[in-house]
């Protein structure tokens, strides 16, 4: 080959690649899309169709911001809501109402009725496991409430309803340990497994007064929807959510309010800071006894007592230590007979412990699970360890 | 005509890559059997199963280091025969070059691309791999050096933002199901083994040929590695009922993490760096279909027939399945299994045999000569 068919042939390729280069089939463009970043499911009343509501990011508002131009009245998401036979065939008939293509590759909260919770969740799963677009990094939750109005929520200080919730949740579980962390993929790896249930965080709708002096936010993160098989069965508060984390090694940093040591009638709080848990089954016959221990470290933030004085010498610390560990149990215990008399649903996954650890046994008790759940026998041995004291050593004295 | 000639670093790159890219892309140890957690104990007995394919396949090879596979059969079982035992290996290579881009081109559907004809996905994979094998064994060695790097750093770092997300009690109950689970998820990926025949075809190209095994031996181990702590990962994240249903794992897994607010979604990492791969082993495979069939056929030059046989991969890669259910059922241990052992064994053993008559013949042969 000479040179000069030599460089038409390198030509002639350069060229194929403008016309590969624009893309293949698939190109879209961003400003075709619609991103959706949170859904929300609820059956229709009237038909029983599935109906599905979806949070947009209004890309009009972001351009004006930019541009310097004031807040002019305009929303920077959308709202709109659609029903369908099936989850796909109500996304669908979203089109109808968008000018935009509706993408959900950027969801990351999904918004489920208490009422549709109730009834099971079944028939919502397929889909998000088989489409292309949901991902497996999305955040159900559980309204408590009207659910378009969760949908519609605006905060003060955020311009995306769906991104405020999202943060909001990360806070809580990270401030508060209150809510659960479970994204689908956690979701659907528990589900397939024998011996363990879900949990959902709970959102809350709040009650707003049409007040423009004391805007709150419209939503709140707090507690959790306990499920068994795949149903909704009751809530968890707070408290029981957090002891749940305790059990499952989940926490980050709750505070705990408790009795001073030296003074009865005032208060110490401590801050959990590094923790630790493991869960151990043991099978003796009929009889199944489940062990949690905890490690709970933590450090005094405020007191109101002005005789707590911390030596190496005095017991104070190991009363401390004894109240922290008393109130850490007093968790544990609120959500193990929530779920053991009330919910009886294992959302521990000690069924799972066993499987795990005693495959042996799992195959014998499998079937009655359920009915055993109830009946299992939980230890809990709570270590409290209050290690630090914030950055002075004793509190003020004022003479 | 002189020989081109590869390094045997090339070559462990080489059959490295191909070894690693296909069971890392749809984990079969795991989406084809019952192994579930167990799936690493699979890949434990795969590396065995290997080994001992390395030896019948490389150990033979290594004994006629001037020879490819087609020379070899010729020179063992004289030309018709020994024509037949070849066209069996490249059929091999026909099959599974096509059945890999098609698996490639699937996800790229599945996931990516809902819209694109599948003929231009696997058309354009098969076209730039008939340029490398235009050049030349050469080039496609150099190309290893280079893509093996560039594939060992994207794996490593997706396996590692899945390290993080992982939660290890997945992995337990350990071995609770017995070991035939565990056997039946090694059987696909040892099925699919029968690409090591490649090497019976590049080992004329070597520049140390008398340590082929051992170069071998060392990719063989390498990807085992890279397969283990990949399905080991995979599970602790996905969980092993989600692992196993999952049409993709690795690419799903790694979609369904989030390291943090800035870091997700960086599955691209998984699909390059198969992408990547596939590069490499469909290069190889075509070279090396292209070499044997002109080496059968009596041509002096495999260039002539590499866009012919382009157009067969390419027309292969499309109409050998019609949907994804029959790719589902060609990779169940039951199919596979005895059909990629057919591949290996039923040439070997022919060829092995041949050997070893010879062998005896030779030495009745010297003892006759020394008599004389």
């Amino acid at each position: 080959m000479g040179l000069f068919q030599k460089s038409v042939l390198l030509i002639m390729v350069l060229l194929l690649f403008f016309f590969v280069n624009t893309g293949c089939w698939n190109r879209v463009e961003p400003e075709e899309l619609t991103l959706v970043l949170m859904m929300g499911f609820e059956r229709e009343e009237e038909k029983g169709d599935m109906k599905v509501t979806v949070q947009a990011a209004n890309p009009m508002q972001r351009v004006g911001e930019e541009e310097g131009g004031s807040n002019s009245g305009e929303k920077s998401f959308w709202v709109v809501s659609a029903a369908g036979p099936t989850l796909h065939a109500a996304l669908k008939n979203l089109n109808k109402k968008s000018t935009r293509e509706i993408n959900l590759t950027h969801v990351q909260t999904l918004l489920i009725s208490e009422e549709m919770a109730r009834e099971g969740i079944e028939p919502l799963l397929d889909f998000l496991q088989r489409g292309r677009e949901p991902r497996f990094i999305i955040q159900p939750m559980v309204v408590e409430g009207d659910l378009a109005r969760a949908m519609e929520g605006e905060y003060e200080a955020e311009d995306i309803g769906a991104r405020a919730l999202a943060r909001q949740h990360q806070v809580v579980l990270k401030e508060l340990a209150a809510t659960v962390d479970y994204p689908l993929r956690i979701v659907f790896n528990r589900l397939s497994q024998p011996g363990c249930e879900i949990l959902f965080p709970r959102v809350k709708v709040m009650e707003i007064e049409e007040d423009e002096m004391s805007r709150e936010s419209p939503l709140e993160v707090e507690g959790a929807a306990a499920f068994h098989k795949g149903q909704m069965v009751g809530w968890l508060n707070d408290q029981e959510t957090r002891g749940y984390n305790w059990v499952i090694n989940d926490i980050n940093r709750p505070v705990y309010i408790f009795e001073s040591p030296a003074s009865p009638d005032k208060e110490v709080t401590v801050e959990i800071f590094q923790s630790s848990s493991s869960l151990e089954a043991r099978v003796q016959g009929e009889e199944i006894f489940i062990k949690v221990s905890v490690i709970a470290e933590g450090r005094i933030q405020e007191t109101t007592s002005p005789e707590e004085r911390l030596t190496g010498e005095t017991g104070t610390a190991d009363a401390l230590n004894r109240r922290l560990a008393q109130a850490v149990r007093n968790d544990i215990q609120a959500a193990l007979e929530k779920t053991q008399q009330d919910l009886k649903t294992d959302i521990f996954g000690f069924g799972n412990l066993i499987y795990r650890t005693l495959p042996r046994e799992w195959g014998g008790l499998e079937d009655r699970w359920e009915d055993i759940y109830p009946e299992i026998q939980v230890e809990v041995e709570v270590k409290g360890d209050v290690r630090r004291s914030g950055l002075v050593k004793d509190p003020l004295e004022i003479r | 005509m002189k020989t081109e000639k590869i390094a045997n670093r090339q070559f462990s790159f080489i059959l490295f890559i191909m070894r690693a890219t296909i069971p890392l892309a749809t984990l079969p140890i795991l989406t084809a059997s019952n192994a579930r957690q167990d799936a690493w104990a699979s890949a434990l007995l795969i590396f065995v199963g290997t080994a001992l394919t390395i030896f019948l396949i490389v150990g033979l090879g290594a004994r006629f280091p001037g020879k490819d596979v087609v020379e070899m059969s010729w020179h063992l079982l004289g030309k018709i025969p020994g024509n037949i035992i070849s066209l069996v290996i490249l059929w091999s290579f026909l099959h599974m070059a096509s059945l890999q881009v098609r698996i490639y081109a699937e996800m790229i559907i599945v996931g990516f691309l809902p819209e694109t004809p599948i003929i231009f996905l696997t058309a354009s994979m098969i076209l730039v791999a008939m340029t490398a094998a235009f050049s030349g064994v050469e080039v496609i060695g150099r190309m290893s050096d280079l893509i093996f790097f560039l594939f060992l750093a994207m794996i490593f770092f997706s396996l590692g933002t899945l390290f993080f997300e992982a939660d290890f009690m997945n992995l337990q109950p350990v071995l609770s199901r017995g070991f035939e689970p565990v056997l039946v998820g090694s059987v696909v990926p040892l099925g699919m083994g029968s690409l090591l025949l490649v090497a019976a075809m590049l080992i004329p190209h070597l520049n140390n040929p008398e340590r082929a095994v051992n170069s071998a031996l060392w990719a063989m181990g390498g990807a085992v590695l890279v397969i283990i702590s990949t399905v080991l990962l995979v599970v602790a994240t996905l969980g092993p009922e989600e692992g196993a249903r999952v049409v993709f794992p690795f690419v799903k897994a790694i979609g369904g993490i989030r390291i943090s607010e800035f870091l997700e979604r960086v599955e691209i990492l998984a699909v390059f760096s198969w992408g990547l791969g596939l590069f490499v082993g469909l290069s190889t495979f075509v070279y090396c279909g292209a070499k044997g069939a002109a080496r059968v056929f009596g041509l002096e030059d495999y260039r002539h027939i590499l866009l012919p046989m382009g157009v067969i991969w390419v027309v292969l890669s499309i109409h050998d399945f019609e949907n994804v259910f029959e790719i589902r059922s060609l990779l169940a241990p039951e199919v596979m299994g005895p059909y990629g052992f057919f591949l290996i064994f039923f040439p070997y053993l022919f060829l092995w045999g041949g050997y070893l008559i010879r062998r005896i013949e030779g030495a009745d042969h010297q003892e006759k000569e020394e008599k004389r």
